[in-house]
């Protein structure tokens, strides 16, 4: 029994049996998580577990705010957790890359597809629930040395109240490969979305990945991101956190593979009641490896943002570069902030350092900027937006970044007023 | 260079082979309760100590909690769970009734501490410096007494403190750590044997450190102590803790409490250096060191400082902490703990802030060795209420060896837009540069590690106290001798 009861009593489409396999029967043993674990001590889970969701959508009218031009001819919508190809534009995909539902998807997709190895959220209760809820299965498959110079945009759009959607994306960068894939959520309603990302980035291939999450106030938001990252690979991502009364996004980036670097950056922007939780893993499983981590969260109102992140050098991973900083603004007395980040070594040729800051602005800048004219709310505004807008400098699509920033930006002023 | 470096193996067996020298075992007559736990060892244990009925009911009180508690598992550590009825709750040293002075100390007991090189005789005490000394379960011996009672300071073992100065005990006892804190603490309430207290009143400056020596000599009992230091207004006390153990196959249990109390303007400065016996190379015996400390800064202006130095136990679980509640009150923690062989730490601190302007300083370094983990575990909380609160932490680890794990876990929690936190943490080992720099200018390999060591310890070593810094230094000497290449 557990709240999207509907969803895991339905038939499967054909083309997704497979992957529910025995989830539905190994969730039944595996118990909800309570603020009893160590994972979720600081979210309130059980109103959610109280409520029930319906698989079922009525038909609704959806319009995408998100745009982004750059990619609006690689564009794959998903509407309510199912691929819609009608609103989707895929004409301008470079020769090797397969985009959509893995209904349609080529055989060479589905042997890639096999052979990702195993994700450490595989036995986990919510990763478990989106396969025993599944909707449907999204795919992005760049073959050996591709190139695709567009990004790839999948827009995820959910309109409805008490409406679950549990989808998954699977991202295959193969061998030499290059391409940049975001994701966007958006939508309207009391709706609850429990998306899960996969990355395989094969041997020296190159992955940019942005997340923007930015749905309805009144939603809820629980993510998975697992990424497997092999020799000499790049791994770029960003995850962006601005909407859901509640968002937890876990993020497991695992190197197996040597001379591999990984980047994940995130940036929570909350206020009202919002609560914004990011669990990150770096798991680093070779030597030679370097990641960079910079999370910042600004919380605003009464909400709530909690970061955990873990560093892992396992036992033979010598030689690791690993970094870390967490920065935290609070702008309002009754926001709350939770951070926790980790290292646990088992290496000794290891270079590993992370940082933590939780604070206010600092005043010496404040007093700086007022004596230069401006006035203390300006000064206020452009501190915050500074503070924000670094995590999002390195966005390479002119749009989204503009789209982000701006976003941004009226969230300060708003908090200004 | 790469030479030197692929000596390490043979340089650190080297080290492990070292032995551990308070590992020795007296014998000395011994009061010792049948192994068991149940209301009836309890209130044994009570009667043996003469215990008014107030005390009873505490030990009591916290026995039945107890029993509803779990053996907590957060902890980054592995290890066999203590039966608990296989442990004996009470031994001590025969000896007459009452002693009045250390002339009716048992001669043995003396010598034992002469072989740990803690001086009882006052006689020949060139250090300024009080001890109790607590063998197994009670406490054998508290020196200057006179000169404190002049100073209207209170040292004395606890058990006396129930009898003489009960109000004292009834007032502070269990209000830092409940007997409802966490399932050692609850243990602790029920049997604790012995322990300190400390009593320095308004506007006294204690006039010499005070310090108190823990040994465990008996096999299979555990040692459950209980210190309490309150420090009235605009008092001052630095206090010293040490504790060594014999080496004995089976693991051996130490769960202490310590309270302190600090209110207007006091100052309490607490040093432990910390060498239970850690169990040889292949994690065979040692001590289970789990202890609750925490402190209460009530007072305006008051200050806590914790210090340890820690190189010895099988596995160490312990947490000592500051309650920030006065306003303008500051709290502090420096740590060293060293691991070898398969010894496992996870410690830290906790520092909550309650009041205003209230500050904090973490500074932690984690030595790991052989095949051990080490695990730095600690919160910083900023209440609602802490405006303008400051918090800085530093955690540095080191590891010598490729077996070994070197852990950080800070939790953060701010609640308070002026609260600044800042955290900064750092893994790494000994540089191949700072080596060849060393050597370079004729400095061998052995002294240049040991260099690097204490330099890189030296933020923890400045805050002790002159003579515990000298035997801290010399203890992370001997442990490390020759285990670098």
């Amino acid at each position: 029994m557990n709240f999207l009861e509907e969803a895991c009593a339905q038939e499967p489409a054909a083309h997704i049996a497979n992957f529910i396999g025995e989830a539905r029967e190994t969730l039944q043993s595996v118990a909800q998580p309570t603020r009893k674990d160590e994972d979720w001590r600081l979210i309130k889970l059980a109103p959610l577990f109280s409520k029930t969701f319906s698989a079922t959508p009525k038909a609704m009218d959806f319009t995408e705010s998100i745009k982004i031009p750059e990619a609006e001819k690689c564009l794959l919508s998903i509407r309510n957790g199912k691929v819609v190809l009608s609103a989707s534009n895929l004409s301008e995909l470079s020769e090797g890359v397969f985009v959509g539902s893995l209904e349609e998807a080529p055989s060479y997709v589905f042997e890639a597809l096999e052979k990702r190895k195993t994700s450490p959220f595989d036995t986990e209760y919510f990763d478990l629930l989106n396969r025993a809820s599944l909707s449907d299965i999204a795919c992005v498959y760049i073959e050996k040395d591709c190139v695709q110079e567009a990004p790839i945009h999948v827009s995820y759009s959910s309109v409805g109240e008490d409406l679950s959607s549990s989808t998954r994306l699977v991202i295959i960068a193969q061998n030499g490969s290059k391409a940049t894939v975001v994701e966007t959520w958006e939508g309207k309603g009391a709706y609850f979305n429990l998306p899960v990302t996969e990355c395989v980035v094969d041997e020296n291939a190159t992955l940019k990945h942005i997340r923007l999450q930015h749905d309805d106030l009144e939603s809820t938001h629980i993510a998975r991101l697992a990424s497997q990252v092999e020799k000499g690979s790049t791994y770029d991502s960003l995850s962006l956190s601005f909407g859901a009364s509640l968002s937890r996004n876990d993020v497991a980036v695992s190197h197996f593979g040597s001379g591999s670097f990984s980047r994940i950056d995130g940036l929570a922007v909350v206020g009202g009641k919002q609560v914004a939780d990011t669990h990150s893993t770096i798991d680093n499983r070779s030597p030679h490896c370097e990641s960079h981590q910079l999370h910042k969260c600004v919380a605003d109102d009464a909400s709530h943002t909690i970061f955990n992140g873990r560093i892992l050098v396992q036992q033979d991973a010598q030689r690791i570069d690993a970094y870390q900083l967490n920065r935290n603004l609070l702008l309002s007395d009754k926001a709350k902030v939770n951070t926790k980040p980790q290292l646990e070594i088992l290496a000794d040729d290891v270079k590993c350092s992370h940082g933590a800051t939780v604070g206010q602005l600092d005043n010496e800048q404040l007093f700086y900027l007022e004596s230069r004219g401006l006035g203390h709310e300006q000064a206020r505004a452009l501190l915050t937006y500074a503070f924000a807008a670094e995590v999002v400098s390195s966005i390479e699509i002119p749009s989204l970044k503009k789209h982000i920033e701006t976003h941004i930006k009226n969230c300060i002023d708003q908090a200004g007023k | 260079m790469n030479e030197t470096i692929e000596q390490e193996p043979d340089d650190i067996s080297t080290l492990i082979n070292q032995p551990y020298k308070y590992g020795f075992v007296s014998d000395i007559e011994a009061d010792v309760f049948p192994p068991g736990l149940d209301e009836g060892v309890v209130r044994a244990l009570s009667a043996k100590k003469e215990e008014p009925e107030w005390m009873l009911e505490y030990r009591l009180k916290a026995y039945k909690h107890w029993l509803t508690l779990e053996e907590p598992e957060w902890a980054n550590v592995d290890y066999e769970k203590p039966d608990f009825n296989d442990i004996s709750y009470y031994s001590a040293p025969k000896m007459k009734p009452k002693i009045d002075s250390l002339d009716e100390v048992d001669p043995a007991i003396l010598e034992v501490y002469a072989k740990l090189g803690i001086p009882l005789d006052e006689q020949k005490m060139l250090q300024n410096v009080a001890v109790d000394a607590v063998f197994d379960s009670v406490s054998v011996a508290t020196t200057f007494r006179k000169k404190l009672h002049e100073a209207g300071v209170i040292f004395c073992s606890f058990s006396e403190a129930v009898k003489d100065y009960p109000e004292y005990i009834k007032k502070y006892l269990g209000t830092v750590v409940p007997h409802t804190d966490n399932f050692y603490a609850a243990l602790n309430a029920a049997v604790f044997s012995d322990g300190t207290f400390v009593l320095i009143p308004e506007g006294v400056q204690c006039p010499m450190d005070l310090s108190t020596y823990f040994r465990i000599n008996t096999p299979k009992s555990g040692q459950f102590e209980r210190t309490l230091i309150v420090a009235e207004k605009g008092a001052k006390v630095s206090y010293l803790e040490g504790c060594t153990a014999p080496q004995f196959d089976e693991n051996q249990l130490h769960a202490a409490v310590v309270e302190l109390i600090a209110f207007e303007d006091a100052d309490i400065k607490y040093s432990t250096v910390q060498n239970w016996y850690a169990g040889d190379e292949n994690g065979k015996g040692g001590i289970f060191n789990f202890v609750t400390k925490r402190g209460i800064c009530e007072g305006a202006r008051s200050k806590i400082s914790w210090t340890q130095v820690e190189t010895g136990s099988a596995i160490t679980w312990k947490y000592p902490s500051c309650i920030l509640k006065g306003d303008d009150s500051i709290g502090e923690f420096y740590s060293v703990a060293l691991t070898n062989h398969r010894q496992q730490a996870d410690t830290g601190t906790k520092m909550v802030h309650i009041g205003k302007n209230t500050k904090s300083t973490i500074i932690s370094k984690g030595i790991s060795a052989g095949k051990s983990q080490n695990s730095y575990r600690g919160l910083v909380k900023m209440a609602k209420s802490a405006t303008n609160a400051r918090n800085y932490s530093e955690c540095d680890s080191m590891l010598i060896g490729d077996k070994c794990g070197a852990h950080t876990f800070p939790y953060i929690e701010v609640g308070n837009t002026t609260a600044q936190v800042e955290h900064e943490a750092t893994t790494s080992r000994i540089g191949e540069d700072q080596i060849f720099y060393f050597l370079s200018r004729g400095i061998d390999e052995e002294d240049a590690i040991s260099m690097i060591i204490n330099g890189f310890c030296k933020d923890v070593f400045r805050e002790l106290p002159m003579e515990f810094a000298v035997e801290a230094q010399k203890l992370l000497g001997i442990k490390l001798e020759g285990s670098v290449g």
